[in-house]
This record gives C-alpha cells, structure tokens and sequence, in this order.
C-alpha cells in the first residue's frame, strides 16, 4: 500500500515537475552542473509555476561570459486537489567563454505587474580537459556509453535515504526519509523499487515535502518521502537500497555531437536516456526490550500511552448486552496495538465486536488512538464489580515498563423478563416439549420423621447373629448325626454314660427287690459296658489285665484303676460264690459303683 | 433313640415408624395449608409453611419435591434444585422429581459435563437406584436366604437346593458390596449447591488466592474438606476449588 501510494505520488510531483507549491508562484533557476571547463556546456533551467494562464518569457540576465542558446520550453498544466498549477521551464544552453567564477544573475519575470527573481548561481569554469570536446565526438558519434557518462552523470540526480536514529527497541519508531535530489528534468515518471524493509512494520508518513536545496552550488529539487518504520525484531537490520529508473534528456548527445549544428532538425528531438538511481542501503541496530520486569499482559506495545473504559450503561437485564469501549491512545505503533487484558468475567459472555484506529501523523510521528469494543451479556443477575482492565507497554522515555489500569466500573444485573428468557432454543427437542415442572404432589399417608438408618439400630444389628448361630448350631448336629451313623467310637462313646446310667437305675431296682444276684451282675455289666463303650472294645473279653492296661493308656490314676478293679472283683466274688446277700453292704456298694463310674466319666468329659 | 427336630426360627422385621397421631394431624393440616399456598400462586409463604413442616422434624420426599417446586416458581433456582436432591435422596425413584431436578438442571448458567467414565456411571446408577434401608434390607434379605438354604443344604440333599444357595450367597456378596458403598458414599459424600446467585471460587481458603472461575447459582457440587468458613469442592470434572461455606447449602 505504502509502496503504491509512495509511487503514484512520485509520479504526480515528476508529472508537474518540479512545481514550488501549487497555490503560489514559484520561480527558481538551476544549472545542471556548477563546475565546467571552457567549452563545457552547462544547462540552465528556469521554471516558473503557478496558477497564472499565460506565462511570458522570463528576462535573463545579461551574461556576459557565457554564449547563450535557448534550447525550449516545456509547459505543463497540473489539476492537483482542485488548485491548478501551471508549469513552464524554459532550457538555456549556456557555453563558457572564459575560465574563472562567474555568477549568473537572477531572471526576471513579470506576471500581473508583479516581477519574480531567481536565485543567483554562482559557476567556476576551469581550464578544462587536455581533449577537446570537438574531436571526440567525432570519432564516436552516437556511442550510447559515452554520452551516458558525459550527460546526466551522477550529479544530476540523486537518491538518498537516510534515517533519524541508527540504533531504536523494538517497535519504536524510526523515521527513514527517502531524498530524490533532481537537477535535470525528466522525461516521464521514474519507476520507484522502494527500499526492501524485511523486519518492519511500515507506515507511510504523508505530506510529502518538496523543497529545493543547493548542493554544490546547484539548485535540486528535493522531493522527500518519509516512512515510519517499525522493527518486529532485535538484532542488526538492513534497510535496503531503493532504485529509481528515470529517463532524462539526453542533453550530452545533443550538444557533444556537434556544437555548432545545434540548429539541425533532428538533433532537436531529444533522445531519452536510461538512469537508474541506487540509494546506499542503511544499516540499523535494534535492540530486544529488555526481559526483566516483563508484566504478564505485556503484548509489545512501545511507546507512551493511556488508557480508557467506558460503559455504554450501567444497569441491564440477564442476556442484554452492555458494550465495553476501550481506547489506547498515545504515540507509537497504533495499528499493532493488542487488545487490553480483559478481566475474568465468568457471569459474562463477552463478544469482541472490533477495533477502530484514528491515526495522525503529526510531525513524522505515528500517534492516535485505537478503540476496542467488547460486547458483554450478563449470563446471571447480581451487582458485579467490572475488575480494572489492564494495558502495558514499553515506555520509551523512561525505559522501562509501565502498566495502565482503567477504573473498576460497577454493573447491575437485574433479572431477566424470565425463565423463558433464558430457556435454550432447543428445549423441545431435550425434554419432548416440556416447558414447566410437574405438579405438586398432594397424596401422602403420613408425614415421617427422620429415623434412624436401618443398620444403625442395635436390634438389627443382634439379628444378624441370629441367622449364625442357627447355621452354627445345625453344622454341629449335622455332624453328630453323622458321627453317629458312621463312627462306632463315636457311638459308643456317645451311649457310654447313657447305658451305664440304664444299668444302674436297673441295679437300683434289682436292690430293692432283694435281688442280690442280678443285682451284682447289673452292676457289673454296667462296668464293663461303659469302660468298653468308652475303650472301644468288646465289653465281654475285657480282662482285669487289659482294663489295667488301657485305663493306664488313658491316663487314670491308680487310685481310679484300683477303685475299678475292687468293684469288678467285689461283682465276681458275689456272683459265683453266691452267699447271704446284706442289703446294707449292697447299698453301699451301689453307692460306690455310682461314685466310681461319675468319677470315671468327670475324668473322660474332662480328657 | 427318637430322633430330635431342628427348629428353624425366622426373625419378623417390622419396619414401623411410631409417630404420635396428634401432631400428624398437625402436619397433614400445614402440608395441606402450604400446598393451598402454591395454587393461589403464593410461593413465598408455601416455602413457609414447608419451611415449618421441615422444622418440625419432618422428612419426607414428597415435602422436599414441593418445597423445591415452590422455591423453583419463586425463582430461586439454587433452593429448588437443592430441595429436589433432597427429595430424591429419600425416593431415589420417583419420576416427578426427576423430572422436575433435570428440568430446573436446564437453567444453571454452569453446564457441567458429567463423568464419562462408563463403570462410574454405572456405579452411580446402581447406587442411585436405593436408599440406604433398602439397600441394607434387600442384603438382610438375601442374608437370610443364604444362611436357611445352608442349613437346608445340611439336611436336605438335593441340586436345587445347592444351586440356589450359590446363586443366593453371590447376590448377598454382591448386595453387601452395593449397601457398604452406598453406606459410605452416604456417609462421607457431602454434596451441595449453590445458592446464590454468583459465587466465585478461589484456589484456596481466602479472597487473597487466584479466582479459578465463578460458579452461579444452581451448580451443584462435591464437598472435600472445610477450613474455617471455607469449602474445598470438587466438581465432576475433578476441577477443585474454595468457596465461603455461604455460598452453598448442603444437600
């Protein structure tokens, strides 16, 4: 954009050529070159511009060291912003007689009474090259790399780039100006190769100043194009050459071809020759912003700003909007402005409706204001406080960072006109067109209070064992059922007591009877039947010696053995040899036996 | 030698609770009162009179599901979601809360994605399905079931008999693991919601921490731990956060 802009202005001010200012008069004279030798020639060039119809020949000076020859006059009309600029320069051929330094005096020209004087120029003339400008030419008439040299040479026109600082941060300003210095006229518009500006932001810095300045004693038009650079990165840059192409009168051709036949037809049309103009590329250091103290929010801004919020409105409704307008303004890289952190804003849903830039340029320097709006819609009611929004940015002046905060802003949040209001659209396809809640629910037996968790009542939790201990109790007549159907021992164990008990109820009864015999075998029997039950071996075959043995095995004392062994004897005695039976001996000796047999059965329960 | 019968005794569970007839009546009028209340559109004073039925000791899922009706047609979205959890606490199955707590779901500004992770989602379910006492007496129940068809098995030969025990032990198993969960899911869960309108949620116990994010109101919350007047909750997510214990009530 920059580079068309930059261009299509080139070619306005080249079009009009060389005009002063539109609105005024302006009348100048320049020489082409100040330094010449003797028979050199030297082309003065008077313009005038301005809005004046007719522009009449301008009056020279008398000169009298010089041989004059007019060699045209060109007119151009300018319609630029509605002011009209009428432009005449009129070509002089001015041949030195002499050698020395002369001053060719001010042209005059008189436009509604009012008369107009040129700048006075001052020309050395030397003695010149040992080779006359006549013989040369001869032999090489129409040598295109000649004449090239010897006509519009370097010090007719010039490019020149320059910059205000050679050594700027990041993204500060560095104004390069662009000078096309031209002493000579051209014959259409140059084509302009703007400088390679890889690494920089640009921004075209209008007005584009046209003066003149002398140089060397010659009169340039200036025509200067400034340019806002910014880098986008630190380290060394170079700002590259610009190239002109113009294509000037070929003024060396007409006249070194021959001097006195200037007057020929065909030598009059100009023959354009190509320039092409390099301005010396530019070398800039950037530095990096400093890395410490960096702020969080820091987005690249350099420069010197301010900040300011704005709320459209204080109060709103759940899901209408309020706008939040942010503007920065200050002097630097606007364009580039990131936008402020916002502040967290959860209850908001915050929609970024864009920025806008104003943008001035004064003195070269790139300042204004950049505008941010920020579409807020409060998703809940309540009174939010709008936390500060905050902007930071490299101050150039102090150097350091600095970082702006705007006010925090209070914001009423009323309800919305409902529910409805904030239903999602697509409610009817979630809940099959639900669009309120049920009813109430009036049917109800009791009330309830609360109560205690089932598993926390002490009666529930004694139930559980209930269901063990039935488990429990019928695993273990489980197994005496079992025992008792598959183990004898078991069995007989089991019965032991219980048939030594039968017995002796039947030896109870037999002493009551009186009768003795029976009595004694009963109690033998019962003896003998419990300690085989209990010994597991067949009662009949039990001999003293094995009873002996056995109850020995099973740990009884001799006491208990012997005790046992008397009884058994005491039966023996009394049933083979069989004589008066006392009742009360046998009373005392049922007594015995009971004693002995419980004896015997504390001792097996407790084995 | 007559062989002695084993006697199996059942336990009867009376699940029974005593309220005195006086104040039932009581209730029953203010109930009655309050729903009169909400048809003639006057919210304020039904979350009142339910208010007053709840202070008197009351816990019943019907008064929450009403209470939560009221409180949602006075538009106080966090109360209303908050009583219908409670609701649903007490009958984990009734539709009419359901629907109603999913319904008033569609208004909290904080759309919370729920858990994806599929065997947690089917915990959830299962353990949503009961109260703790239904849990707890559908495992008596097949606790004692298992243990009579044990002592049958040790006099009854039979594969029925066998066959079912097994398939009765493993639903006790089962059973038992669900209620001990849910037991202590009940226990230890504190949930809550919120119910105010904005509350914002820090990254630890004091306005002086980073602000994660702002819960408004109607979010509903897991409680992890309290620090003086300070919640740390947990969201499905597993995104955490501190807020002041005003924000929130619990369920």
């Amino acid at each position: 954009m920059f580079y068309r802009t930059a261009f299509l202005i080139l070619t306005i001010i080249f079009l009009t050529v060389q005009i002063g200012t539109a609105q005024d008069i302006s009348f100048s004279a320049s020489v082409d070159k100040t330094q010449v030798t003797v028979n050199e020639q030297i082309v003065l060039t008077i313009q005038f511009s301005g809005n004046v119809q007719n522009i009449p020949l301008p009056k020279l000076p008398t000169l009298n060291n010089f041989n004059i020859y007019s060699s045209g006059r060109t007119q151009s009309f300018s319609f630029v912003n509605g002011q009209v600029s009428n432009t005449a320069t009129f070509n002089y051929v001015l041949v030195p007689t002499a050698t020395g330094q002369f001053t060719i005096d001010p042209a005059e020209i008189t436009i509604d009474g009012k008369t107009y004087k040129t700048n006075p120029i001052t020309i050395t003339v030397t003695q010149g090259a040992s080779t006359p400008p006549s013989t040369q030419p001869a032999l090489k008439p129409s040598t295109p790399s000649k004449t090239q040299t010897t006509a519009a040479s370097g010090e007719d026109l010039y490019l020149e780039t320059s910059v205000d600082k050679k050594r700027a941060y990041i993204n500060e300003q560095i104004t390069l100006s662009l000078k096309f210095y031209q002493a000579v006229n051209l014959l259409r518009s140059p084509d302009y190769t703007p400088p390679v500006l890889t690494g920089f932001w640009v921004e075209d810095l209008p007005p584009q100043k046209q003066y003149y300045e002398v140089r060397n004693q010659r009169r340039f038009a200036v025509t200067e194009i400034k340019t806002a650079l910014f880098p986008t990165s630190a380290g060394k840059k170079t700002i590259g050459p610009a190239t002109l192409k113009c294509l000037v009168e070929n003024y060396g051709a007409l006249f070194n071809k021959d001097p006195f036949k200037i007057i020929d037809p065909a030598l009059l049309m100009r023959q354009p020759q190509e320039k092409i103009l390099t301005s010396k590329p530019v070398e800039v250091e950037i530095l990096p912003l400093p890395e410490k103290d960096t702020p969080a929010n820091f987005k690249g801004a350099v420069g010197r700003f301010s900040l300011n919020t704005s709320l459209d409105k204080k109060q709103t409704e759940v899901n209408q909007p309020l706008t939040l307008k942010i503007s920065l303004s200050g002097v630097g890289n606007i364009k580039s402005l990131n936008e402020p952190v916002l502040p967290q804003l959860a209850d908001f849903r915050i929609y970024n409706s864009g920025s806008s830039e104003k943008i001035s340029k004064n003195n070269y320097l790139v300042q204004g204001s950049k505008n941010f709006e920020e579409i807020l819609i409060p998703k809940a009611a309540g009174k939010f406080k709008l936390p500060p929004v905050e902007f930071s940015y490299f101050d150039l002046s102090s150097r350091s960072y600095k970082t702006l905060k705007s006010k925090p802003q209070e914001i009423a949040v009323l309800p919305g006109a409902g529910y409805a209001a904030s239903l999602p659209s697509t409610l009817n396809e979630l809940d099959g067109g639900v669009k309120d809640i049920n009813y109430l629910k009036t049917k109800v037996k009791k009330l309830g209070k609360e109560e205690t968790l089932l598993y926390r009542k002490p009666w529930f939790i004694a139930l559980q064992l209930l269901p063990l201990l039935a488990l429990g109790f019928s695993w273990r007549y489980k197994n005496h059922l079992d025992k008792l159907q598959t183990d004898v021992v078991y069995l007989r164990n089991r019965r032991a007591s219980k048939l030594a008990k039968k017995r002796l109820e039947t030896a109870s009864r037999l002493l009551s009877e009186d009768n003795g015999k029976e009595f004694y075998s009963e109690i033998a029997k019962a003896i003998l039947g419990y300690l085989g039950d209990r010994l597991n071996l067949p009662s009949a075959s039990l001999t003293k010696e094995d009873l002996n043995r056995e109850l020995g095995f099973k740990k009884f004392d001799n006491n208990q053995i012997n005790q046992v062994l008397e009884l058994l004897d005491t039966c023996d005695f009394a049933r083979f040899a069989p004589a008066s039976y006392e009742k009360s001996e046998m009373e005392s000796f049922y007594q015995k036996a009971v004693s002995t047999l419980v004896g015997l059965e504390e001792n097996w329960s407790g084995n | 030698m007559p062989k002695p019968r084993f006697k199996i005794i059942l336990p009867i569970i009376l699940l029974l609770g005593v309220v005195s007839s006086n104040s039932q009546e009581n209730s029953l009028g203010l109930f009655q009162k309050a729903n009169r209340f909400y048809d003639s559109g006057n919210f304020n004073s039904a979350i009142q009179s339910y208010h007053q039925l709840l202070d008197k000791g009351i816990k019943e899922a019907t008064v929450y599901y009403n209470l939560g009706n009221a409180y949602f047609k006075a538009r106080q979205l966090g109360k209303a979601i908050l009583y219908y959890r409670k609701a649903l606490k007490l009958a984990p199955r009734d539709k009419d809360i359901k629907t109603n707590l999913n319904f008033s779901r569609l208004f909290v500004v904080d759309k919370i994605k729920s858990s994806t992770n599929l065997s947690s989602i089917f915990l959830d379910k299962i353990l949503n399905w009961g109260t703790v006492n239904e849990f707890t007496f559908l495992t008596l129940l097949f606790y004692l079931g298992s243990t009579s068809l044990g002592i049958a098995v040790f006099f009854k030969r039979g594969q029925i008999i066998k066959r079912s025990l097994a398939v009765c032990l493993a639903l006790f198993v089962i059973l038992l693991f669900f209620s001990v969960m849910k037991i202590s899911r009940a226990s230890k869960w504190q949930e809550a919601v919120v119910t105010v309108p904005t509350v914002e949620i820090y990254s630890g116990h004091g306005k002086e921490f980073t602000l994660q994010f702002t819960g408004h109101e109607g979010l509903e919350l897991k409680i992890e731990q309290e620090k003086d007047d300070w919640y740390l909750i947990s969201l499905p997510q597993g995104v955490k956060g501190w807020l002041p214990k005003t924000a929130v009530e619990q369920i």
